[in-house]
């Protein structure tokens, strides 16, 4: 039994040895959370500024829809929207900033 | 020559087909393909989940490893976000990072319907997130949520401003939410689809040469496929981060 498990540790060193040499690793970084976390970061910013000015143009159509005057709330919600959007993007960039700095030493 | 169109369209993947229809008080509440993926869906999440922990190992076996370290990459998820409060909420978070994630990855199945592909599915379950959201938050805080519209820290008259873009932002968060998911997936597919034709139409240009044309993409699209499968992960990674994110803001009020 002790056998098993010791030949087990020496596989377990083996492949973790291969996997921090291997040079892929090391290059993409695919094992640093930081990386993960900057891959995720980079797929939400687009969308989040598109979201922004969607919704802006859905509430002014909608309010201009029940006051009947048509451009007017759709022009300006969507530059609240636009607005919201940037200022989503703005708060997220400030905030991984901070999280990130007691990282870096 | 339409029809022939019609069925190599790469769009033609997303069609919703009707397998048994269904009618109450006019609206069409047909069981169709897409509702049996998801029943296919929950059927083998529930099958995983409960096979792979039958044993209850102390030392964990393959599969029982797998259902741990899903359990496990969750549950940081939440402490690492939320806090200890958060535990009251893995359930939700779970069941929807664990069905995004096999919606996703039983898409990548061949002639498989990808539900995720749909924003009617993917803003259903960003209502969900937003719903509970509200609710945890009104019934945690009471009036007090609407402080989560005003950021600490900003000088009283830019408050005005500022309070009618963080209820767009925070209106724009469900949109967000399922935006992303849905366009990644349905992206993807297009891109897998159009490039497989390619095989084809390269494939019968290089005919007098055995069509090797067709070799090029064949390569690509195997390329392709496993980043899809990484897509299909990192998406249901981040529809679970950001639920714990938004849970975040509701519990812990800045």
């Amino acid at each position: 039994m002790a056998d098993k498990f010791d030949k087990l540790s020496e596989r377990i060193k083996k492949a973790k040895l291969i996997r921090r040499d291997a040079p892929e690793n090391i290059e993409a970084g695919t094992d640093d959370p930081l990386t993960r976390a900057q891959t995720s970061m980079g797929m939400r910013l687009g969308i989040e500024l598109l979201a922004g000015v969607i919704t802006g143009a859905i509430i002014g159509y909608f309010l201009d829809y029940i006051f009947n005057t048509m451009p007017l709330f759709l022009l300006i919600f969507l530059l609240l929207g636009a607005a919201s959007g940037f200022w989503t993007v703005y708060k997220l960039a400030i905030k991984t900033q901070s999280d990130n700095k007691p990282e870096q030493k | 020559m339409a029809d022939a169109h019609a069925k190599h369209s790469p769009l033609d993947q997303f069609k919703i087909q009707e397998i048994m229809p269904f009618n109450i008080g006019g609206y069409d509440v047909s069981f169709t393909n897409s509702s049996l993926m998801m029943l296919i869906v929950v059927a083998l999440v529930t099958l995983f989940i409960t096979f792979s922990m039958k044993k209850r190992a102390m030392v964990p076996g393959r599969m029982q490893s797998l259902a741990e370290l899903s359990y496990e990459f969750v549950a940081g998820m939440l402490k690492e976000n939320v806090g200890s409060e958060g535990r009251k909420f893995f359930p939700l978070v779970f069941t929807l990072f664990m069905f995004v994630l096999f919606s996703n990855l039983l898409g990548m199945v061949p002639t498989a319907f990808t539900v995720t592909s749909h924003i009617a599915v993917t803003f259903a379950l960003a209502m969900l997130v937003f719903v509970t959201v509200i609710a945890v938050g009104i019934a945690k805080h009471g009036f007090h949520f609407l402080h989560l519209f005003i950021p600490s820290g900003i000088p009283g008259w830019m408050v005005p401003i500022i309070f009618p873009i963080e209820i767009i932002s925070f209106l724009a968060r469900p949109v967000s939410l399922s935006l992303r998911l849905a366009v990644a997936m349905m992206a993807g597919h297009v891109l897998l689809k159009v490039v497989a034709g390619f095989v084809i139409s390269l494939g019968a240009a290089t005919a007098f040469i055995g069509g090797i044309g067709g070799v090029v993409p064949l390569l690509f699209i195997s390329l392709l496929i496993g980043l899809e499968i990484f897509v299909a992960f990192l998406q249901a990674y981040i529809f679970a981060l950001l639920t714990t994110i938004y849970l975040n803001d509701a519990i812990n009020l800045h």
